[in-house]
């Protein structure tokens, strides 16, 4: 029972990223854009907090920043790339891969393949039988404060307010005024802030390579196909995702960290019906 | 069958929808290269890296069938992958040998390869049925990385000098003739062209690219749309599976490189390359491809990036056609100036209109 | 409502009501459609002439009511089994066949219907002269102007041969002059002896080609008689 408990709340903190990373999938998924380039800019984060601590900066700056820089990065993108293929997502996809893949060789080039970590050492708490690392907290923490500023700039303010309108109906909200485009590219360039924010505050306790982001990619689609798009339910199937592959991957073998998202992605692509990922027709 | 249209039909013209001849002409030709290759082939190494080449081609020509249906799998390693991992199950767990079974070693591997490629693509077909094309794309992908984890799962003796050398399977070399492995690489890669481009020129063809468009359009014409998309994995994993026991019994090991993404962003980049809506052309582009990559040792991690670069530039330069146009053989040119595809207000002058 | 003659019909609509939610797309629609004849079903857009088209060829379940074709009750059998039982069906957004040519588009009606190699090429051919697509046989579709693709819809339909085709606005978009090519075609089908259920806005578009008329509003028949009967929607 002490084990179990241990393993919800060791899942559940470090689920939190995920979750927020989940939630970049969903808002570019919404705008009918699969972000592919999402594992990409986690990766980013996380490369982004090695240099920012690296350089004495602390640790939970780290993950404002790299959430600056990919936005801008995003931005471009969005701008450059996306906004010509919006008729066409499979192309749009494409391009974004390729960008990932891309990315992917440079953070090979730039930090090479040795294995690293960023170095952050925050006390141990034990709360009755259950033991969380403070690296832990401090992630978790980092998450939910990022999430409470996107809800609050969804629901209280006429940005967000305008975001979800064009992301609901594009037809409705550009015949009452808004620019739907501009909508548009500032929700693909929050999904890609959100997934370096997730992980520049996953990279303290996890380990470092040049293809991480590809399970952070893989866990956000998972999540947004069980539970999402809306958050309530994304939120739900994010951290129940991380507790399931985090046991999974500390009791049976890390390699099911992959192979359970994986699973659970094309599980409910396949059984849940959803205009989002459904062929039209189908 | 009501014939209520034959009885007072006006007379049917007389239209020929035989293939031309020079269409014929084109894929002997592809074919012929890679057997006139082996021909003047002398050397080992020559010899080997044509040999690699047949298998990418052969490889590269059986997800040709999927873009008939529609259906951009970046997946396709999954198949490939399975068949070379069969091979090495079958003939690690049998203890066979080059030699035993009369010689048909090489024979129960390439079936049970077949198997396990048309197995692990119906899984692939069944999980992304009634997915869009985009999401196809993403959950086959994702099928691919997690074949990958599972294969870093399965451990053998180690090899030396081999890259992941604790999750290498060898697997019983054959044929130890390098010159024998070039022809049976050619020989393959003809037969792959062949059947391809016959089943996407048949009638069955006909019906597997209309299940690429409207399914409500392809259900009222009476076609099982699904079922068609389901078939045609089934059929490119197949050969894929095929071609991935060749792989392993060439180079006489398998490993979970066989699923990466290098290996499935190859064969829609090579497809792009050679020609998209052809059969013969991604087949050649992929050996031409597969040949130079062996003979200049280019990086896997390199490659992963040029057909990465590739897709991409083909989605920009012609988003609505990334799967190619839908594999008609050799339409009439348009007549008119300008980019057809666009020139939507021509009307057709008829006679007693 | 019998669309005149005095056949036993080929096709009878008995009370279809359709339900989708809180909305009724159909109700109690009730027609009889004599083998041979030529029916327009004309009305506003979102009076329900497209899901009447759709609960004839299975695309639509009906909530109450039947569908009988031929002495067959036919209600709720899936799409292909309606096809397969000698209903065609074209949409109003035509098929995207940039790369595929004309004769392989329209072969695909044959070939589903499970027509032999032969009598495939005899459909084609047949339904090429129909509807005068005979020059662009090697063309793509990517090369057709708006009515020739029109044409080439109608093409599958005739292809297929079919007892009853439902041909759902195929003039809808057009000029005057592309609808008229549309309109020979639609007669020279009609002339082969296929009964036709064919949707348009306006009932003087159809005039040439359609004997009796249905007029839908809201779901229901508010009309019935020639086309020059019913009031324009």
């Amino acid at each position: 029972m002490d084990l179990a408990a241990q393993l919800v709340v060791s899942g559940l903190l470090a689920g939190a990223p995920y979750a927020l990373a989940a939630w970049g999938m969903a808002v570019a998924l919404s705008t009918g854009t699969l972000n592919l380039t999402l594992g990409m800019f986690f990766t980013l984060g996380v490369y982004l907090a090695l240099e920012a601590t690296a350089r004495g900066m602390p640790a939970f700056y780290a993950a404002p920043a790299a959430a600056l820089a990919a936005l801008g990065a995003g931005l471009c993108i969005e701008r450059v790339f996306v906004r010509r293929l919006r008729a066409q997502p499979l192309a749009a996809a494409m391009v974004l891969l390729a960008l990932a893949v891309a990315g992917e060789g440079v953070f090979r080039l730039l930090w090479g393949t040795a294995p690293r970590s960023v170095p952050l050492k925050l006390q141990i708490v034990q709360i009755e039988h259950v033991v969380v690392a403070g690296l832990e907290l401090f992630v978790a923490a980092g998450a939910a404060l990022a999430f409470f500023a996107i809800v609050a700039l969804a629901r209280r303010t006429r940005t967000g307010l305008a975001l979800r309108a064009a992301a609901e109906n594009a037809e409705i909200a550009s015949c009452s005024g808004l620019d739907v485009a501009r909508m548009h590219m500032w929700a693909f360039a929050g999904s890609c802030a959100a997934a370096a924010a997730a992980g520049a505050l996953v990279s303290p306790i996890t380990p470092v390579s040049a293809s991480m982001g590809r399970g952070a990619l893989l866990l956000s689609l998972a999540a947004v196909t069980a539970g999402g798009p809306g958050l309530s339910g994304l939120l739900a199937a994010s951290f129940a995702l991380a507790v399931i592959t985090q046991s999974s991957a500390n009791y049976l073998a890390p390699q099911w960290g992959v192979v359970i998202p994986v699973l659970v992605l094309a599980g409910a692509a396949a059984w849940r019906e959803s205009p989002l990922w459904r062929r039209a027709g189908a | 069958m009501s014939t209520a249209v034959g009885a007072h039909a006006p007379s049917p013209p007389s239209w020929d929808s035989r293939r031309p001849l020079s269409q014929w002409w084109a894929v002997a030709g592809w074919i012929a290269v890679p057997l006139l290759a082996a021909a003047l082939s002398r050397d080992r190494f020559t010899s080997s890296t044509l040999a690699a080449a047949g298998v990418q081609g052969l490889f590269a020509v059986s997800w040709v069938l999927l873009a008939a249906t529609g259906q951009p799998s970046l997946g396709h390693a999954l198949p490939y992958g399975a068949g070379a991992y069969a091979a090495a199950f079958v003939a690690r767990r049998g203890g066979l040998h080059p030699g035993d079974l009369g010689g048909l070693v090489p024979v129960v591997l390439t079936v049970a390869a077949a198997l396990a490629g048309a197995s692990f693509g119906a899984l692939q077909g069944r999980l992304t049925r009634r997915l869009s094309p985009v999401f196809l794309a993403a959950v086959t992908l994702g099928t691919v990385e997690a074949a990958h984890s599972l294969a870093t799962m399965w451990t053998a003796p180690v090899m030396r000098g081999v890259a992941e050398a604790d999750t290498a399977i060898p697997v019983a070399a054959f044929p130890n003739d390098d010159r024998a492995a070039v022809w049976i690489a050619a020989a393959a890669f003809g037969a792959g062209v062949l059947v391809v481009a016959a089943l996407v020129h048949s009638r069955t063809g006909v019906a597997l690219r209309t299940s690429a468009g409207d399914e409500r359009e392809a259900e009222a014409l009476g076609f099982d749309a699904p079922r068609l998309r389901l078939a045609a994995f089934v059929a490119a994993g197949t050969i894929a599976g095929v071609a991935g026991a060749l792989a392993a019994q060439f180079t006489g090991r398998v490993s979970p490189a066989l699923f990466s993404w290098h290996t499935s962003l190859f064969v829609p980049a090579a497809a792009l390359i050679g020609g998209p809506g052809l059969v013969a052309g991604p087949a050649a582009a992929a050996y031409g491809i597969g040949a130079l990559a062996q003979f200049f040792d280019i990086p896997a991690g390199v490659q992963v990036i040029a057909f990465a670069a590739v897709l991409a530039a083909a989605a920009l330069r012609d988003p609505q056609h990334l799967l190619g146009p839908a594999f008609s053989w050799n339409p009439r040119p348009a007549r008119s100036a300008g980019d057809p595809r666009h020139d939507r207000s021509r009307s057709t002058r008829r006679n007693g209109a | 409502m019998n669309a005149g003659g005095g056949d036993a019909p080929l096709l009878r609509l008995d009370g279809i009501s359709v339900r989708a939610g809180n909305a009724w797309p159909l109700r109690e629609i009730t027609v009889e459609v004599p083998p041979g004849e030529a029916l327009g079903v004309f009305g506003p857009r979102g009076s329900g002439k497209t899901a009447l088209l759709d609960v004839i060829s299975g695309f639509l379940r009906p909530e109450r009511g039947r569908v009988v074709l031929d002495g067959e009750d036919i209600t709720g059998w899936s799409v292909r089994r309606v096809a397969r039982a000698g209903v065609a069906r074209s949409f109003q957004t035509p098929p995207f066949l940039d790369g595929t040519m004309i004769h392989e588009a329209i072969s695909a009606a044959a070939i589903g219907r499970g027509l032999c190699a032969r009598a495939t090429r005899e459909a084609v051919g047949r339904a090429l002269a129909i509807t005068g697509l005979e020059a662009r046989v090697y063309d793509t579709g990517a090369t057709l102007g708006p009515a020739e693709q029109r044409l080439l819809t109608l093409a599958r339909v005739a292809a297929a041969a079919p007892k009853l085709a439902l041909l759902d606005e195929p003039l809808a978009g057009l000029a005057p002059e592309a609808a008229g090519l549309v309109v020979s075609a639609l007669r020279r089908l009609d002339e082969t002896g296929v009964t036709l259920i064919v949707t348009a806005h306006d009932p003087a578009s159809l005039r040439a080609v359609c004997a009796y008329a249905v007029l839908m509003r809201g779901g229901r028949i508010v009309g019935t008689g020639r086309p020059a009967e019913i009031r324009r929607a």
